[in-house]
């Protein structure tokens, strides 16, 4: 054998080694939705980039970030297969779900909390003591894909029979019996608009509630305390293959056994383990498909 | 320490540099300062009136994330170090964070406080911080709430470091320049400053020809120039004194060889002696070699060698005479001419024989004179040909005057030591014969005395009246011979030094009551003898012989002289009292008559040796005329004197002082010497 051979044959087996790569070398796209995606993409990247890393074996060579504006374009990114794990809490998750045929997989310990819920509150002084004042009043919700701030607390409102109307400013007027609502985008600014008497009342989970009220909580009353829900749920697409998705769930579930899967987890939003959904938490959730659909519009 | 002016110069101008250069730079460097920080503030002002605008919303809707996310934005700026926005009570709103820590909270300070009171931008600098705040309007004027910024002023004061920075290493380049041009202007200047201090020191040390090469066209030119030309007229007077030092060195060296000449010629009157060291004298000067001096002989026909030096045989001088001085010859015309002869080429010369023999190439002769004639010539003579300067014919000329002098003088006392020879001599025979004379009268005088007093007494048989009164006449005649004799012998013993005073102590009362006694006898005239003393007169120390030698002649003199009237003896203490007189006092005697007087024109003679007044005197009364003379001197012996008083016809008074206390014997003998 000469040499020119030699060279030949290490070539054409070194072409034979890369050829799976060049063929099924894909990246693990993990979803999200915020209106800041420079942010989002940091904070999600180096667990997307841990859990390709993972999946090695099942062809992912890298983890990316993909932010949509809405849960509208997420449920598309996720149809045309540009998504395979969408994170969110479980509202939105559940709302794409309903849009793109997205499965859940799993529960996200964010920030360490398994489950919350969300508490309707007003000043002392504002003479609303029950849900039913509310009519003619209007409150303040965070955002519109907030499950905390606004799906949960609508919903209660919605179940107690309150009839609720989205305003555009505080100030618009109300018709009679009806409950105004307006988007804070932050529940610091619920809370202010609450103690300010901007709105009568206002939503947020229980958790944040005593933070953001600090020194007024004296000045504050509870209306209303929701049922508990998931903190965060991971989704998948639907057409993701079942091997896949096992092992996905397999590694999200031991990501909180190794040193590294734990301080990939401290990185991402203080994430302190993955598990499985409880049913009975998400019971009421499943149970709101209507009411999701007519959130999103479906209905 | 002494500083050079180069030093002095580039100090001052460096000090100059510093204290301008320092004085600007310290002056924009705190312009810069204020205009750096003045601008940061309009710029903090600017952008948290630009923040505000862009929360006006926020705080408007009271939307606190947004409201976050412009402060936020706002951090863009590093200087902003914190962005709080307050409502209208002073709560926070926000304070940039995503916490929010600060929300609710009421700010209490100061600044604060000042900024929920102000109308519009307030500023404030605390610390390291600029603190911007004011109230946040709506375009209706509305005030929503407030907003605080708090910007750093790190950046600014960096901004100032550097500009001081700056301003330093301009002001000390700015300096360095200056120090490097003040350097070379201070050389520019010191340099030729040091040349001038260079050339002045050379000058003042004598070195006149030094000039200095400095061509300026400014002050230091033209005192360069006046310097040279200082020099120049410095050299000139040099010369000048110079020539006036010779010349006055030259008077001294002649009046210093005149004087010395004439103290040689003062120091001795040995005429060849005399010579000699003005001839020494003359060649010390240096200008001969050889000299010598010859002098007119009595006879006034020859010209005799009597001193000479340095020539090489002495014997040809001394044996060479210049016997004609009509003869023409170079002497005579000297002697003729009166004045220095001056030949410079002797070998040439007609004459001149003895210093042609010794070399001489040389020569003056000049006469030696006294005021009324030439007596000698000065011969002086150089082995080595020269030229005689004015000056020295002129000294020469001098010196022949002094030798003329010292001639004249060792003549004159040549001549006088010989007359005073000869009145010695005469002298001496005088004496012997006054001594042999008196010897050999008072012989036979005192035998005539005692033999006619024999024959008076009757002694030898009677004689009869007429005959007693021959013999009163003789023995009256022989007695006052024997006193002439004795006065001349006393007279001759005086002048011979032979008589001293014997010192005691004398009682006065008792010396005049004995003196008084003496004379208690008929005077045989019309005449009187007084005596006017008071009692109790002193003791005093004198000789009692020669006293009452005095008092007795001036007595004898008066009775003598005086035929009718008085004669009156009194004697005084002239100092008053006893006491003074037996301490420093005088006695004074006084013997007045009313005789006949002492013409005016003798009185200066009356106490002369061989004088009686006047012709009249000696020859109506006899005597040799040695009394008086003799009193004076027994006067003076006693360290007294003697005055006279006196008027023709009406009478004589004579007084005799003597001291009370005498002087010592010995004082009054050296004094009588």
């Amino acid at each position: 054998m000469t040499k020119r051979m030699l060279s030949w044959k290490v070539v054409f087996i070194t072409g034979l080694l890369l050829l799976p790569h060049l063929t099924w070398a894909k990246p693990l796209r993990i979803g999200s939705i915020s209106t800041e995606p420079a942010a989002e993409i940091k904070e999600f990247l180096p667990f997307a980039s841990y859990l390709a890393k993972q999946l090695q074996s099942e062809g992912f060579d890298q983890g990316k970030v993909v932010v949509a504006k809405s849960m509208p374009e997420m449920a598309a990114f996720l149809k045309e297969g540009k998504v395979d794990l969408y994170i969110d809490s479980p509202f939105p998750t559940m709302a794409v779900s309903r849009l793109s045929g997205s499965k859940l997989l799993l529960r996200r310990w964010k920030k360490g909390i398994g489950e919350y819920y969300s508490v309707i509150f007003t000043r002392t002084d504002s003479g609303i003591n029950r849900l039913e004042d509310l009519k003619g009043k209007m409150l303040a919700f965070e955002e519109p894909f907030s499950s905390s701030g606004y799906f949960v607390p609508k919903m209660a409102l919605m179940q107690e029979g309150l009839k609720l109307v989205a305003k555009k400013q505080p100030s618009d007027p109300l018709a009679p019996g009806e409950v105004g609502y307006v988007f804070s985008l932050e529940d610091e600014n619920t809370m202010l608009w609450v103690l300010r008497g901007k709105v009568v009342a206002g939503a947020m989970d229980h958790q944040k509630y005593p933070n953001e009220a600090r020194a007024n909580l004296n000045s504050l009353k509870i209306l209303h305390k929701t049922l508990s829900f998931p903190r965060q749920i991971v989704s998948h697409r639907a057409d993701l293959p079942g091997n896949l998705v096992a092992k996905i769930k397999e590694t999200l579930i031991k990501m909180d056994q190794s040193e590294e899967g734990k301080k990939v987890m401290q990185k991402f939003e203080r994430t302190s383990k993955f598990d499985e959904i409880p049913e009975a938490s998400m019971a009421p959730l499943l149970k709101a498909g209507k009411f999701i659909d007519a959130e999103i519009g479906l209905r | 320490m002494k500083l050079n002016i180069r030093f002095k110069l580039v100090a001052f101008a460096l000090i100059i540099a510093l204290l301008a250069g320092g004085g600007i730079s310290l002056y924009s460097i705190y312009q810069g300062r204020e205009r750096i920080l003045a601008t940061f503030e309009k710029e903090a002002r600017e952008i948290t009136g630009l923040i505000s605008g862009t929360i006006v919303d926020d705080l408007y809707v009271l939307d606190l994330r947004s409201l976050r996310h412009r402060l936020q934005s706002a951090r863009i700026n590093p200087d902003i170090r914190y962005t709080y926005v307050t409502d209208l009570q002073g709560l926070v709103l926000s304070d940039a964070t995503e916490e929010n820590a600060l929300r609710d909270q009421r700010l209490s300070d100061s600044f604060s406080r000042e900024v929920l009171l102000s109308a519009g931008w307030i500023s404030r600098v605390e610390g390291d911080l600029l603190k911007v705040g004011g109230p946040v309007f709506l375009p209706d004027g509305a005030r929503l709430g407030h907003l605080q910024v708090g910007y750093s002023l790190d950046h600014a004061y960096k901004a100032v470091r550097d500009t001081t920075r700056t301003s330093l290493y301009i002001t000390l380049i700015g300096v360095g320049v200056g120090a490097f041009l003040a350097f070379m202007v201070a050389t520019g200047f010191s340099r030729p400053i040091w040349s001038l201090a260079q050339a002045a020191r050379e000058i003042g040390q004598g070195k006149l020809d030094t000039r200095l090469m400095i061509d300026r066209g400014d002050e230091l030119g033209a005192l360069a120039k006046s310097i040279n030309h200082m020099a120049e007229s410095l050299q000139g007077r040099e010369a000048e004194a110079k020539r006036a030092k010779e010349a006055l060195e030259a008077r001294y060296t002649e009046l210093e060889t005149l004087q010395q000449m004439s103290q040689t010629i003062l120091n001795s009157l040995d005429l060849e002696t005399v010579l000699q060291g003005a001839l020494d004298k003359v060649l010390s000067l240096g200008l001969f070699d050889l000299g010598a001096i010859r002098v007119l002989d009595r006879s006034r026909t020859s010209l005799e060698p009597v001193v000479s030096r340095g020539f090489r045989d002495p014997k040809a001088v001394r044996t060479h005479r210049v016997r004609d001085v009509t003869t023409g010859k170079i002497i005579d015309r000297v002697m003729a001419l009166k004045e220095p002869l001056v030949v410079e080429d002797v070998q040439q010369w007609d004459g001149l024989r003895t210093f042609k023999s010794e070399g001489a190439q040389s020569a003056i002769v000049a006469p030696v004179r006294t005021e009324e004639e030439t007596v000698g010539v000065l011969h002086l003579g150089s082995r080595t040909p020269r030229k005689f300067q004015p000056d020295e014919v002129r000294l020469l000329e001098a010196i022949g005057s002094q030798i003329g002098i010292a001639v004249q003088k060792a003549r004159l006392y040549e001549q006088t030591k010989q007359q005073a020879l000869e009145l010695e001599k005469a002298n001496n025979v005088k004496d012997e014969m006054l001594r042999f004379v008196s010897h050999e009268l008072k012989t036979p005088v005192n035998a005539v005395i005692g033999y006619a007093g024999m024959i008076r007494d009757k002694m030898l048989g009677e004689i009869n009246l007429e005959q007693g009164k021959i013999l009163d006449k003789v023995m009256g005649r022989s007695r006052e011979l024997l006193g002439m004799i004795n006065s001349l012998l006393e007279a001759t013993r005086i002048e011979a030094g032979a008589v001293k005073a014997e010192s005691r102590e004398v009682g006065l009362d008792s010396f005049l009551d004995e003196l008084r006694a003496s004379y208690d006898v008929p005077l045989g005239k019309e005449l009187s003898l007084q005596w006017n003393y008071p009692s109790g007169l002193p003791a005093i120390r004198t000789d009692a012989g020669k006293l009452r030698h005095i008092l007795q002649n001036l007595i004898n003199n008066a009775i003598k002289y005086t035929d009718k009237g008085h004669v009156l003896v009194s004697a005084r203490i002239g100092g008053g009292s006893r006491q003074q007189a037996e301490g420093s006092g005088q006695v004074e005697f006084q013997v007045a008559d009313t005789g006949i007087g002492i013409p005016e024109q003798s009185l200066p003679f009356i106490f002369e040796m061989f004088q009686q007044g006047d012709g009249l005197r000696r020859a109506h009364r006899g005597g040799v005329g040695l009394g008086l003379y003799i009193v004076k001197e027994f006067t003076e012996i006693l360290g007294g004197k003697i005055e006279v008083e006196s008027e023709t016809g009406k009478g004589s008074t004579f007084t005799v002082t003597i001291p009370c206390a005498p002087k010592r014997i010995d004082e009054i003998e050296e004094e009588a010497w």
